[in-house]
């Protein structure tokens, strides 16, 4: 009784999908073109031995194929490089049953079935990018794209920049805004970047200031509120303005806010004096002297009277 | 304290049931996420490789073959079908697209919810019929007094042991639809 079952069933499914193919075994919707097809899967395929192009082609004929694509609106021209085709391999680059909408059904498509003459004109298929920066470089697109992943560029080479079109940086990069790029009035960015790495600069801090490891620190450190024409020494725990007042007295040196025109490392014996400043006292370094001088004078007051109650 | 029987047998029957079909919908979502749907497709052959091959169990009690421990093979046969029912729902996803292959998916989800009763629901039945036996025993009533007042649970036990009735038609018609699947995709292939 059970065999009778199984076998009526067996014979049943089989007989369903000989009258109905498409709602009992089709893997997907095909393309709203092909809908027509629906239940003819042997239009397509040939039982046991896959799908033959001779059956794409008897309908889709080489020559005509990109004629009335609407895909090709945003090229210069329409694009009809299925006839540049070394061999013929629909089923390598096309696929069904995947939805009604035409992009579904283009699998990864490979650069190697092209001809070597449409293989290296680019644009033939893919329109030129309208931004800022490829309308400057030259039509090498191989330079910085590859065949097989085209979004993913490569290495990106300035010497690809046409020449007209090299000293102005500021055509791809945004200029900087703190107050030192600010007083350049040139854009002569050359001067200390390189185009082979933005950064790090190839400006020479070491001829302001040796950067030794005591100083290995964030350029804000020195260099506060983006501005990189003046700095501060008092940006860490080490220095404070009535220490550096103490140590600087005694050689009569009262400014202690330009350190770097005489300091030009963390070595305190390396200092040479600047004549040019050492005796200017702006009105913060005044305050701060008068202030640092009249609590030495109390508290040297206080121990005189101390000294003198012990006596 | 005794569990209920509700907490002993009824929620283990649902836990591996949903766990089945939470993995299932994981592995998916992962599949998705990382771009590589396409493995989906070998899903299905090696979770139907598994379950063919948890069915050694049924050769051997069947005695087609000799080797083996009947009740490890049942174990083996528990675990493997559960497993590559994972797989292969991976594989089906969540498109319904053609007839054939989700009547496959929904005999073979049949087909796990009756062994899964045969694991719990059954041994639920034969505990509690011994004990009610044991017991009408120890009051001072002989063992074929006992088995008449027992006969209706006795019956009730038979049919549960019958659910291979429903396990086995089941799982034969499953094999059915995969076979004509496998044969309608190699005839179909690109």
């Amino acid at each position: 009784m059970n065999r009778i079952i199984v076998i009526a069933f067996t014979i049943l499914i089989v007989v369903l999908i000989y009258k109905f193919p498409h709602p009992m075994i089709n893997p997907g919707e095909l393309l709203e073109g092909h809908q027509k097809l629906n239940n003819e899967c042997r239009s397509c395929h040939e039982p046991f031995w896959g799908i033959d192009d001779k059956k794409c082609i008897s309908c889709h004929t080489l020559a005509d194929i990109g004629k009335d694509s609407t895909l090709a609106d945003s090229l210069e021209e329409t694009v009809l490089f299925h006839q540049a085709l070394k061999n013929v391999n629909c089923i390598s680059c096309h696929a069904d049953h995947h939805g009604k909408i035409p992009r579904e059904a283009i699998s990864i498509f490979k650069h190697d079935l092209l001809n070597a003459a449409s293989i290296k004109n680019c644009n033939s298929c893919h329109s030129a990018p309208s931004d800022d920066l490829h309308p400057v470089l030259s039509k090498d697109c191989n330079s910085c794209h590859s065949t097989t992943d085209w979004e993913k560029a490569i290495a990106f080479d300035h010497a690809l920049i046409i020449a007209d079109k090299k000293e102005n940086c500021n055509t791809c990069h945004t200029a900087p805004t703190d107050k030192l790029h600010a007083t350049l009035t040139e854009s002569k960015c050359g001067t200390c970047h390189t185009s082979s790495s933005w950064t790090p600069v190839t400006f020479d801090h070491d001829k302001y200031f040796i950067l030794d490891r005591h100083h290995n620190v964030e350029c804000n450190t020195c260099h506060t509120n983006n501005d990189f024409i003046t700095y501060t020494c008092y940006g860490c725990h080490e220095h404070t303005s009535s220490k550096m007042i103490s140590e600087h007295r005694e050689d009569g040196i009262y400014n202690i806010s330009a350190c770097a025109s005489c300091h030009k490392s963390g070595d305190e014996d390396d200092a040479r004096r600047s004549p040019s400043n050492q005796t200017k006292l702006n009105k913060k370094d005044t305050e701060d002297v008068k202030g640092y001088i009249e609590s030495e004078e109390k508290n040297r007051k206080r121990n005189g009277e101390k000294d003198d109650d012990d006596d | 304290m005794k569990q209920s029987i509700f907490s002993k047998y009824v929620i283990p029957f649902f836990q591996w049931y949903a766990l089945m079909i939470l993995i299932a919908i994981a592995i998916d979502y992962f599949l998705h996420k990382m771009h590589i749907v396409n493995l989906g497709l070998f899903f299905g052959y090696a979770g139907t490789i598994i379950i063919i091959l948890s069915f050694i169990y049924s050769l051997r009690k069947r005695k087609i073959i000799s080797s083996g421990s009947p009740k490890q093979l049942l174990h083996l046969h528990e675990y493997m079908a559960w497993a590559g029912s994972i797989m292969v729902l991976v594989h089906a996803g969540i498109h319904f697209n053609a007839i054939l292959p989700w009547l496959a998916i929904l005999m073979m989800l049949i087909a796990v919810a009756s062994g899964l009763v045969g694991k719990f629901l059954l041994k639920r039945a034969i505990e509690n019929l011994k004990e009610k036996k044991a017991e009408l025993i120890n009051s001072g009533i002989d063992k074929t007094e006992a088995e008449k007042k027992l006969f209706f649970d006795s019956i009730s036990v038979d049919l549960m042991k019958k659910w291979r009735v429903v396990h086995l038609p089941i799982t034969v018609l499953l094999g059915v639809l995969v076979l004509i699947h496998l044969i309608t995709i190699i005839m179909f292939s690109s």
